[in-house]
């Protein structure tokens, strides 16, 4: 496969949330605003890029029956390291993202492209394996994200969009409403680009 | 001696381990220790901007500068206008805000139990510590969207020059809380965060905690 079939493959035609129904904890818990969506979708593509650079790079030395554990270490270790990078240098930022850091780490897309690609393919296609996945998971947190701020805050990144005559859709706010939104794009999207096999 | 490559001994994955452990560990605490000093000056900077945000409104009255000027000059305002002390008996981190010989009021680090863990929050009283000035929250664990919205303004803003001291009966204000987007009809009323309700009176217990350790530092709640 070529880079860009790479990236495609990752971002779009077998995409971790609406393909392999991974990341759905925090599609579901983070989506309520924007920029919560595309902070954490930031996130997540920065440390599944480095991290599937690494695992790729230390393959070969692995020994199989700790795998799991040194790709965990390994995530943590990036996930920590953005961490500690936004605290020092962008302190607003990090204030905005503080509890969305820890849950990037408990993401399974994260240990799901380590296993099924990172731990097999070369460092670069590793590489650029994770920013297609992450750039493919954000897209699914800001779609979600946008209905629901747009119709539980009226607004889009915290601007007011709809005026003061927008009554606020409470349900909106809260994490069921990601649940019937999340489940009616995985079956639009299935339903228009996805044949049935059988 | 057995030829057994030394990858494949059941030493190596352990050795692996430790190596891989050290070698991210190491990273992490270079990273960290050299990033400590700014993570540190920024805590104490915005720390010391929340508390002279506070009484930036009360010190623009008394001078001729606004609110917004005299945040700006910070930290010089700060340490013209705030210091730290100590008031008899009460075991909090404690500031007092004067202009000149005017004493502005006391400024009290609080802090509670919320849904998720504890929260923390900086209180400003006038000097006779029976009307709240504002509150900031600087340190809270609730559910972004929803609780984690005490921090918001509109929250915020329901505490300034609010009495917390029921001048009826000389104890501490009860409120009572009120829908969100509501108009609150007198001044213990309080408008709560829409689906966090939990939250919202946490924030409440929290406030009617400390001030009534406030007034009496001997009866209630220990830090």
């Amino acid at each position: 496969m070529t880079k860009k079939q790479i990236f495609i493959t990752s971002a779009f035609t077998e995409n971790s949330v609406w393909r392999q129904i991974l990341g759905i904890c925090s599609a579901l818990a983070v989506t309520n605003l924007m920029m919560n969506s595309l902070i954490m979708g930031l996130g997540v593509t920065f440390s599944l890029a480095l991290s599937g650079f690494t695992i790729s790079l230390i393959r070969n030395w692995t020994p199989r029956s700790v795998r799991m554990m040194v790709q965990t270490l390994i995530i943590a270790a990036y996930v920590i390291i953005v961490d500690i990078f936004l605290k020092a240098n962008m302190p607003d930022i990090s204030k905005q993202l503080g509890p969305y850091v820890g849950l990037i780490i408990t993401n399974c897309i994260l240990m799901g492209r380590a296993e099924a690609f990172a731990s097999q393919n070369k460092p670069l296609d590793s590489m650029i394996d994770g920013i297609g996945a992450g750039v493919g998971y954000s897209l699914v947190l800001l779609l979600i994200g946008f209905i629901r701020e747009l119709f539980g805050f009226g607004s889009i990144f915290g601007i007011k969009v709809l005026g003061a005559w927008w009554t606020p859709w409470s349900i909106m706010v809260m994490a069921p409403s990601a649940f019937f939104i999340l489940a009616m794009l995985i079956w639009i999207i299935n339903i228009k680009y996805y044949k049935p096999k059988g | 001696m057995s030829n057994t490559p030394f990858k494949e001994t059941v030493f190596y994955p352990v050795v692996f381990m430790l190596l891989i452990c050290i070698v991210f560990v190491g990273v992490l605490a270079v990273m960290f220790r050299s990033s400590e000093p700014k993570i540190k000056a920024y805590q104490k900077d915005s720390y010391q901007r929340m508390i002279l945000e506070l009484f930036a409104p009360d010190l623009a009255s008394l001078s001729s500068d606004t609110p917004e000027t005299i945040l700006a000059s910070y930290p010089e305002s700060y340490n013209s206008y705030i210091k730290a002390i100590q008031l008899p008996g009460i075991e909090r981190q404690s500031f007092q805000a004067a202009y000149g010989d005017s004493l502005l009021g006391y400024c009290f680090d609080i802090g509670g139990k919320g849904l998720w863990g504890s929260m923390r929050a900086l209180v400003a009283l006038t000097p006779d510590l029976k009307k709240m000035k504002g509150m900031l929250i600087y340190d809270q664990m609730e559910t972004p969207g929803l609780g984690a919205r005490i921090s918001e303004a509109w929250f915020l803003d329901q505490f300034k020059n609010l009495p917390v001291i029921d001048l009826n009966t000389g104890q501490v204000q009860r409120f009572e809380l009120i829908p969100e987007g509501k108009k609150s009809e007198s001044n213990h009323q309080i408008m709560q965060v829409t689906g966090a309700t939990i939250t919202t009176n946490s924030v409440i217990k929290m406030i009617s905690d400390e001030i009534n350790y406030i007034h009496n530092p001997s009866a209630g709640v220990r830090p």
